[in-house]
């Protein structure tokens, strides 16, 4: 038998408490879907960086994350901050500099991935980059003789890395460029697992880390519209995706797109038939690497590659056909209707 | 026997959800506004609701280069630039959530929040 109360009140007694505590579960569900996310926007190593952290905290993580990427850019990876050890490198040239131990393990990587990739991706365009400086707005292609010139100081092979110590060739100079951005999600990611921050999705001048268990859509971008734009999306969790295109830092002289993925062979922007590789895996460095890897060596090349470093990618040919790799077709959805997926590996 | 409920008790209850409803609904619209935030530096120099915006205006951070914003009903974007590329006047005007337009020497980004959103569209973009 129930308990009776007073005037036999217990039902409103119960209707009351539900009220309060509904009031209470609407306040905290509104606290968690608002206020625990924390978006933030920036400029460093020459790239827009944007932040998104879910959970309490967001705003200090943030923080630490700029300040960090800041640093690495100053410390490490500069060309031409006099601080930075790639910039010390370069000016000391065959007389060799140390550099700091982070520097020495992302060269390592970074000259593993040149020699796994036969060159596609190469440190040492430095002097070929500056010619033909794409950031200037000039929008002028360089001489070919200019280009004949520079030629013989590219050559990942040349660099002598040994202990803390890094050594050109003569007129060499390196160029971090193609792993930058990838290093620093890497570097994010470390701060958002030393904090125990529940997800994240932060990206780097377009190269992305998701972090976190929940699955999220990332649009790949039109390589015809706008910066905006996206061709497809791919739903993926706790992964880092990097995209080369010819889109970026580019221009357009007497009807030719040039762009700055060049070729170290040749001097000139690839051709290989490819308007964007986008790479995924388990490392912002070799995901950065690899999309400036495979698009110069084109699909069919660049899928034993992407096997060796167990990432999955997407390309999109000039002919707007979209070839995804294996582990990757289940996640992607095209939303533009302009392009079409194929199987055939010489497409273009 | 006493009823189990009065009038009154009813009406106790019937105030207590509206209260708890008029708590929480304005804010079930909060984030669905189309909003444009503009960092110069890294720090936030403003935040507009840009659905109610009346008449067009512009704006000129303090910054260098020196760029010029536009803010409209429903858009915003950079429309002049002191450097070199114009990359941030080639982005054009935004009018969706999740587009962004940047001046890289200016250190200035525009972007947009908010909104309704599809179901498909992504978080983020790779570029």
């Amino acid at each position: 038998m129930a308990v009776r109360f007073k005037n036999n009140r217990v039902l409103p007694i119960i209707a009351v408490i539900v009220c309060v505590v509904a009031v209470t579960a609407f306040t905290l569900y509104d606290a968690s879907v608002h206020t625990r996310e924390y978006n933030r926007s920036d400029v460093v190593m020459g790239s827009v960086v944007s932040l998104r952290l879910h959970g309490p905290g967001g705003e200090r993580y943030a923080d630490q994350i700029l300040e960090r990427l800041k640093y690495i850019e100053e410390a490490n990876l500069s060309r031409s901050l006099a601080g930075a050890d790639i910039y010390r490198v370069n000016l000391s040239g065959e007389e060799g500099s140390i550099v700091s131990g982070n520097t020495v393990k992302w060269l390592e990587r970074a000259l593993k991935i040149c020699k796994d990739s036969d060159g596609a991706l190469d440190i040492t365009l430095g002097r070929l980059t500056e010619l033909w400086d794409f950031d200037s707005g000039q929008n002028l292609p360089p001489e070919p003789e200019e280009i004949e010139s520079r030629l013989p100081f590219v050559g990942w092979e040349k660099v002598n890395l040994k202990g803390n110590t890094v050594t050109l060739s003569k007129g060499q100079a390196l160029d971090m460029g193609a792993l930058g951005k990838g290093i620093a999600c890497d570097e994010a990611a470390d701060i958002l697992k030393k904090y125990n921050v529940k997800s994240a999705i932060i990206s780097v001048g377009g190269s992305v880390l998701l972090f976190g268990k929940e699955n999220v859509r990332v649009g790949i971008r039109d390589p015809k519209g706008s910066v905006s734009d996206y061709m497809g999306t791919l739903k993926l969790k706790n992964k880092f995706i990097s995209t080369s295109g010819n889109y970026e830092k580019s221009f357009t002289f007497d009807n030719v797109l040039y762009h700055h993925l060049l070729d170290a062979k040749t001097g000139y922007p690839a051709r290989s038939g490819l308007v964007s590789v986008t790479v995924v895996c388990d490392s912002g460095l070799d995901s950065d690497a690899l999309s400036t890897a495979c698009f110069v060596r084109g699909i069919e090349k660049s899928l034993p590659l992407l096997e060796k470093y167990n990432a999955q990618a997407v390309f999109i040919t000039e002919g707007d056909k979209v070839f995804v790799t294996e582990g990757l077709s289940d996640n992607l959805k095209i939303t533009n209707e302009a392009y079409v997926l194929t199987s055939d590996i010489k497409a273009q | 026997m006493k009823k189990l409920f009065k009038k009154a008790d009813f009406i106790l209850i019937i105030v207590c959800f509206l209260l708890a409803f008029a708590f929480f609904l304005p804010r079930l619209d909060r984030g669905k506004e189309l909003r444009a935030v503009i960092t110069c530096g890294g720090k936030e120099y403003r935040t507009i609701e840009l659905n109610k915006v009346e008449a067009a205006y512009t704006l000129e951070p303090e910054c260098s280069p020196a760029v010029v914003i536009r803010v409209e009903k429903g858009a915003i974007g950079f429309v002049k630039a002191d450097c070199p590329n114009k990359l941030c006047v080639k982005s054009g005007m935004l009018t969706r959530s999740g587009q962004t337009a940047v001046c890289l020497p200016a250190k200035t980004v525009i972007t947009i929040s908010g909104g309704q959103k599809q179901a498909d569209e992504p978080a983020v973009i790779t570029y």
